[in-house]
């Protein structure tokens, strides 16, 4: 092309098209958050894992001790596989304790799956007008509020744990349990004696 | 027929439309076919389906899979209209619990779904299911019915990276996989064939949908989450 030809071009008006846009309209209006509003003493408090992450289930074994020690009732529920006969099971207990507890925890939000399985469990708790915490380590923080924007739980409060857990021997995952017990405690709201 | 999806003004050039797709995120980085009006009926007319009916909430956001907004995607995809029925089977297949989309979309791993395709249309579609059958091959089916699974993932499920999908390091497959069986290669052997079980008719298409790790990963994804579904064509009469 000459200088000329491409000033030409240039000069050209450029026809239009009309296409329609291709994505959804997504749902984000903000859903509520709770607070438990009194003492411990006597709370019946979920406390959710799965058979994933052994740093968690070493956390919330530790929270189990100390919430019955400080008068509270701990049910803790191990959610199985998602799919399949077993994810029908697994569907069917969450539903049943989250019907069964007044307030709960559920976790752990440590890879990009687990962290929406968390999130999205904890949101069930959420809908049924209950206080709950997502606990989340630290590096998948920013994954589990951009989920739960998203799916309009913007309040959704968030225990942030460290990471990583997974490698950590099991004194440093109960001294990890014991400074973050009474963090998840304020987290849902629960008042002190 | 009524389209009911809203309406862009881009300038008919596709260096514009690449550049809006890419400034406003619904695109894969790649050319994509322009969703007109007389495109997106086309693919419409391809199945008994109404625009409006919504086949589920798609991960990870769970977007209304209404069946305009995925025929809009497979119009960019730059689909076949008869390849259609296809998108739609797997994103039926995707949908199924067992298939674990939410995890599936969001997971730190790399995993991408695969269609994988029995049947007679399988070669009049350009599905490759030879030589190069994971990539190289070239055949359209094969190209656009991966791609358009995994646009309406991106902009129906709201799937993105770094936002909603935490995979670390990705995968040039989930620009889009979808490959065929060789039906009668499969019943000689020892293996089944993955997207028709012995009580399936002969002679339907079945779209299945498995996940898997990397390309020559098969045999590994059978631990994976497995889904299929029968596309709904709309008869020859129609």
């Amino acid at each position: 092309l000459t200088a000329a030809a491409g000033a030409s071009y240039r000069s050209v008006r450029v026809a239009t098209l009309t296409i329609r846009r291709p994505t959804a309209t997504f749902d984000t209006a903000a859903a509520e958050s709770f607070l438990v509003g009194r003492p411990l003493r006597g709370l019946r408090i979920g406390l959710r894992r799965d058979g994933t992450w052994r740093s968690w289930q070493a956390i919330t074994s530790v929270w189990m001790e100390r919430l019955r020690r400080d008068g509270a009732d701990p049910v803790l529920l191990q959610t199985g596989e998602r799919t399949g006969a077993e994810g029908e099971r697994t569907r069917r207990e969450l539903a049943a304790w989250t019907e069964d507890v007044v307030c709960a925890v559920v976790g752990l939000g440590t890879c990009g799956s687990c962290t929406m399985w968390s999130v999205r469990d904890a949101i069930g708790v959420e809908r049924a007008r209950k206080p709950v915490v997502a606990a989340v380590c630290e590096e998948f923080v920013g994954h589990a509020r951009t989920t739960a924007e998203f799916l309009g739980h913007h309040g959704l409060k968030i225990l942030v744990l460290p990471y990583p857990l997974e490698a950590r021997p099991e004194a440093e995952l109960r001294a990890i349990a014991d400074a973050w017990y009474p963090k998840m405690l304020d987290l849902l709201g629960v008042t002190r004696p | 027929m009524t389209l009911t999806r809203p309406t862009i003004t881009v300038d008919d050039d596709p260096e514009a439309l690449l550049a809006l797709s890419l400034a406003e995120g619904w695109g894969d980085g790649a050319p994509l076919i322009p969703p007109t009006d007389d495109r997106v009926l086309a693919m419409l007319a391809a199945t008994p389906l109404a625009p409006d009916h919504v086949l589920g909430a798609l991960p990870p956001r769970h977007g209304a899979a209404s069946v305009e907004l995925l025929a809009i995607n497979a119009v960019m995809a730059g689909c076949e209209p008869r390849a259609f029925p296809l998108v739609l089977a797997a994103i039926e297949a995707i949908l199924r619990p067992e298939w674990n989309a939410v995890a599936i979309t969001t997971t730190t791993s790399s995993v991408f779904p695969v269609v994988l395709v029995n049947g007679p249309t399988r070669a009049a579609l350009g599905i490759d299911h030879q030589a190069g059958c994971f990539g190289g091959a070239a055949g359209r089916g094969s190209m656009t019915i991966g791609r358009a699974v995994s646009l309406c993932l991106r902009n129906v499920g709201g799937q993105r990276v770094g936002a909603t999908s935490r995979s670390v390091f990705g995968q040039a497959a989930r620009f889009g996989q979808c490959l065929g069986e060789r039906r009668r290669e499969s019943r000689r052997g020892r293996t089944p064939p993955c997207a028709a079980p012995s009580t399936r008719p002969a002679r339907s298409c079945a779209a299945t949908v498995p996940t898997s790790c990397c390309s020559r990963a098969m045999a590994a994804a059978s631990r994976s989450a497995w889904s299929w579904a029968r596309p709904r064509a709309r008869p020859a009469h129609a």
